[in-house]
C-alpha cells in the first residue's frame, strides 16, 4: 500500500502562511501518492485547516510550491483549481441552504454550459439535454451516499451529519483526482460515519486519491496508508500508520513535551 | 399570534399576488365606472407603477438571486433616463439663464408605422449607458462583499447624480434637467389615448422583460448565481468563478434599470436631477418592493411594486376622494410613510420571505426551447 517511489498526485515544498506574527504553516512539505487515503493529524492549531487552504486556493502562500500532477498550483484562484481535479469539503458544512439538496449537487458541476446569461437568454434545447444528463448522474452520486429520498429538501433542513455527506456527494460532482476532507467524520453518528468510510474506502479502490484531516485515532490507524503529522506548522513525522503510532516527537508533541 | 400565523400558512399555499391584482382591478373598474378616476388618471399611474416594475425586477436579479446589496438603483435608473432624454429631444444650446442639454437632430430617425426609431434607440442606448456604468463601477467594487458593496454603490450612485450630473451645465441641463422629452405614440387632445397607449407598451415591454428574466433565473445560471448569494466561499470552493457571475448579474440588472429610466423619462416627458428625481429614497422605495414582495421571486417583486405604488396613490388621492380639508388633507399623503412602514414590520415579523417567496428548486426546463 505504501506508494511513496511512485510519482506524488500532491506535493508541497517548503509552503508557509503567516497571519499576523504567526506562522499558521511553516516550511511545510509532503507529498501524497495516487490512490492511497492519507491522514493529516497534529494538534489543534497545529496548521492543519491552513495547509488544506493554501492547497485549495483560498490563501496565497507566503513562500514555497504546491503541485497538483507535476503542476504548480500555488496562487491560482480556487476556481481554476477545482478545474484541475481536486476537491475540497468544508470542516463546517457549506451547503447553499435555500437551494434543495439536488441543486446543491447540480451547481457542483464544473463547467455546466449553462451557467451563462447568454446561453440562460437563448435556452438551447441542448443545454437542458445536459442539464437532464447531470441530474441523473447527480441522483447516482445521491444514491451512493444515501441521500436520494431528501433530493428534494432544502439543504438547510438536512441533519448535521447529512450535510457532512452532501459536502462529499458536492466534492464528487466535481470528478475530482484528489479529495480533501477537513475532519469528515466529526459529530456524525456511528452509523453514518461507518457509511461515509465505505463511500470512501470505494471510491479510493476505484483510484481516486483521499488526504483527510481527522482526530479520530482509530479511523486514522485503520482507513488510512500513511500518516502525516503536523505540529507547529510544519510535518514533524510522516509513515504508516503503525510508525507514528510510536514517533516519539509525535508523542511528545501530542502530549504537550 | 396564533391566529395570524395559521392565517399566514394559508397565504402560503394560495399564488397571493393573483388576490391583489383582482383587487387592484375590482378597485379600478368600480372607481373607473363610478367616474371618480378618469381612463388616463390610471393608464398614467398604471404605466408609472410598470416603471416601477422593471427596476424591482431588476433588483430581484442583483438582490433577490445574487445578493448583490446594490444601493445605488437611482444611478444606474438616472443613467438611462437622461441617456434616452437626449437621444430623442434635439439639443439645446446655452442661453440667457437656461444651461442647454445634449441632444440629437430627430432628423436622423426615419419614422416607422407613424412611430420615431429614436425611441427603439433610445432605450437601446439607455441599458447600454447603465451597463455601462454597471461594468466600470462593478470592476472595483464588487471584490467588496455584503454591507461594503452597499455603501460603495450608495456613495457612487450620489456622486454620480449630484455631482456630475447635476453639474454638467451644457450637457445634462444642470440644477434644471430639461424638459420637452416626447412620448413614443402622442394624440394631442386626446390625452386619454396618448396615455392609454402608453400603458399598453409598458405592459408588453414589461411582460418581454419578466418572461426572459424568468428563462433566465429557472436556468442554470439563476442557479449558480444563488450559491453566490448563499455562500460565496463554498461557490469558489467548487469551481464558480464567483467575481465573474456578480459581475454578469450586476451588468445585466443595471442595463434593466436604465430601460426603465428611460421609459420614466419618456413618462414624465423631462429629466430632473436629485432632488426632484433619482435619490436615495428612489432606491429604497425599490428595497421595499422587492421585500414586501418577495425576494428571489420574479412575482413577488413586481406584486412588491404594485402594493407600494398603491399605497402612495391612495395617500395622495384620498383628500380628493373624501373631500378632506385641513390638516388631514395636507398630511395624509405622509400616512403613506407610516402605511408602508407598518407594512414592512409585519412583512418582517410574519412573513420574512416576503408575500411570494422564492420558490423550491427555481430552476427547471422552460416549456420552450429550440
Amino acid at each position: 500500500m505504501v506508494t511513496q517511489d511512485e510519482r506524488p498526485i500532491l506535493a508541497t515544498v517548503g509552503v508557509t502562511k503567516s497571519f499576523g506574527g504567526i506562522r499558521a504553516v511553516d516550511r511545510c512539505s509532503l507529498s501524497i501518492g495516487r490512490g492511497t487515503t492519507t491522514g493529516l493529524i497534529g494538534p489543534n492549531g497545529a496548521g492543519k485547516t491552513t495547509l488544506f487552504n493554501l492547497i485549495v486556493g483560498l490563501y496565497a502562500p507566503d513562500e514555497g510550491t504546491i503541485a497538483l500532477l507535476g503542476t504548480r498550483i500555488d496562487g491560482l484562484p480556487p476556481n481554476e483549481i477545482v478545474h484541475m481535479g481536486l476537491a475540497k469539503s468544508f470542516q463546517i458544512p457549506r451547503e447553499f441552504r435555500r437551494l434543495t439538496v439536488l441543486e446543491n449537487l447540480l451547481v457542483a458541476h464544473p463547467r455546466h454550459p449553462g451557467e451563462h446569461p447568454v446561453a440562460a437568454l437563448l435556452g438551447r434545447r441542448r443545454l437542458w439535454d445536459y442539464e437532464e444528463t447531470l441530474r441523473t448522474k447527480a441522483l447516482d452520486v445521491l444514491s451512493v451516499v444515501e441521500l436520494s429520498p431528501l433530493a428534494d429538501a432544502f439543504a438547510s433542513d438536512l441533519s448535521g451529519g447529512q450535510k457532512k455527506l452532501l459536502e462529499l456527494a458536492r466534492a464528487l460532482m466535481t470528478d475530482p483526482q484528489v479529495v480533501l476532507l477537513d475532519e469528515p467524520i466529526a459529530g456524525v453518528n456511528p452509523t453514518l460515519t461507518r457509511k461515509l468510510l465505505s463511500v470512501i474506502e470505494d471510491l479510493r479502490a476505484g483510484g481516486m486519491t483521499f488526504f483527510m484531516i481527522e482526530h479520530d485515532m482509530d479511523v486514522v490507524m485503520e482507513h488510512c496508508d500513511r500518516v502525516i503529522v503536523m505540529h507547529q506548522g510544519h510535518s514533524i513525522a510522516d509513515g504508516i500508520p503503525e510508525e507514528v503510532r510510536r514517533n516519539e516527537t509525535v508523542l511528545d508533541a501530542y502530549l504537550g513535551g | 399570534m396564533i391566529a395570524l400565523r395559521r392565517v399566514g400558512g394559508v397565504l402560503k399555499r394560495t399564488r397571493f399576488d393573483l388576490f391583489v391584482y383582482a383587487a387592484l382591478l375590482v378597485f379600478f373598474g368600480v372607481t373607473l365606472l363610478g367616474g371618480t378616476l378618469n381612463t388616463a388618471d390610471v393608464a398614467y399611474f398604471g404605466a408609472y407603477v410598470m416603471i416601477w416594475g422593471l427596476l424591482a425586477l431588476a433588483l430581484n436579479l442583483q438582490w433577490g438571486q445574487t445578493g448583490l446589496f446594490n444601493a445605488g438603483i437611482a444611478a444606474f435608473w438616472g443613467v438611462g433616463a437622461y441617456a434616452a432624454a437626449m437621444v430623442v429631444t434635439a439639443p439645446a444650446l446655452p442661453g440667457a439663464g437656461i444651461p442647454g442639454h445634449w441632444g440629437i437632430d430627430q432628423r436622423v430617425f426615419p419614422t416607422v408605422a407613424g412611430v420615431s426609431t429614436a425611441f427603439f434607440v433610445a432605450v437601446i442606448v439607455a441599458a447600454a449607458a447603465a451597463a455601462f456604468l454597471a461594468f466600470v463601477l462593478g470592476i472595483p467594487i464588487l471584490r467588496l462583499r455584503a454591507d461594503y458593496f452597499a455603501i460603495a454603490t450608495l456613495g457612487l450612485s450620489e456622486i454620480v447624480m449630484r455631482v456630475f450630473v447635476k453639474n454638467l451645465q451644457g450637457v445634462t441641463g444642470g440644477v434644471y434637467g430639461f424638459g420637452g422629452v416626447p412620448r413614443p405614440f402622442e394624440f394631442g387632445f386626446d390625452v386619454w389615448k396618448t396615455e392609454l397607449s402608453y400603458f399598453a407598451l409598458l405592459a408588453v415591454v414589461l411582460v418581454i422583460a419578466f418572461i426572459l428574466l424568468d428563462r433566465m433565473s429557472r436556468s442554470p445560471w439563476g442557479r449558480v448565481l444563488r450559491t453566490v448569494r448563499e455562500d460565496e466561499d463554498a461557490a469558489q470552493a467548487l469551481g464558480k468563478d464567483t467575481y465573474l457571475l456578480k459581475l454578469q448579474s450586476f451588468v445585466f440588472g443595471a442595463a434593466l434599470m436604465g430601460i426603465s429610466g428611460a421609459f420614466f423619462a419618456f413618462w414624465l416627458r423631462g429629466v430632473y436631477p436629485p432632488d426632484t428625481q433619482f435619490t436615495a429614497v428612489d432606491t429604497f422605495a425599490v428595497w421595499v418592493m422587492v421585500i414586501i414582495g418577495g425576494s428571489g421571486n420574479n412575482r413577488g417583486a413586481l406584486l412588491g411594486a404594485w402594493i407600494y405604488l398603491f399605497l402612495e396613490y391612495v395617500t395622495r388621492r384620498a383628500p380628493d376622494w373624501f373631500h378632506l380639508t385641513g390638516d388631514l388633507g395636507i398630511r395624509i399623503f405622509y400616512f403613506r410613510l407610516m402605511a408602508i412602514g407598518i407594512v414592512l414590520i409585519l412583512i418582517v415579523l410574519f412573513r420574512p420571505q416576503g408575500l411570494v417567496p422564492e420558490e423550491k428548486g427555481v430552476a427547471r426546463r422552460p416549456r420552450w426551447t429550440w
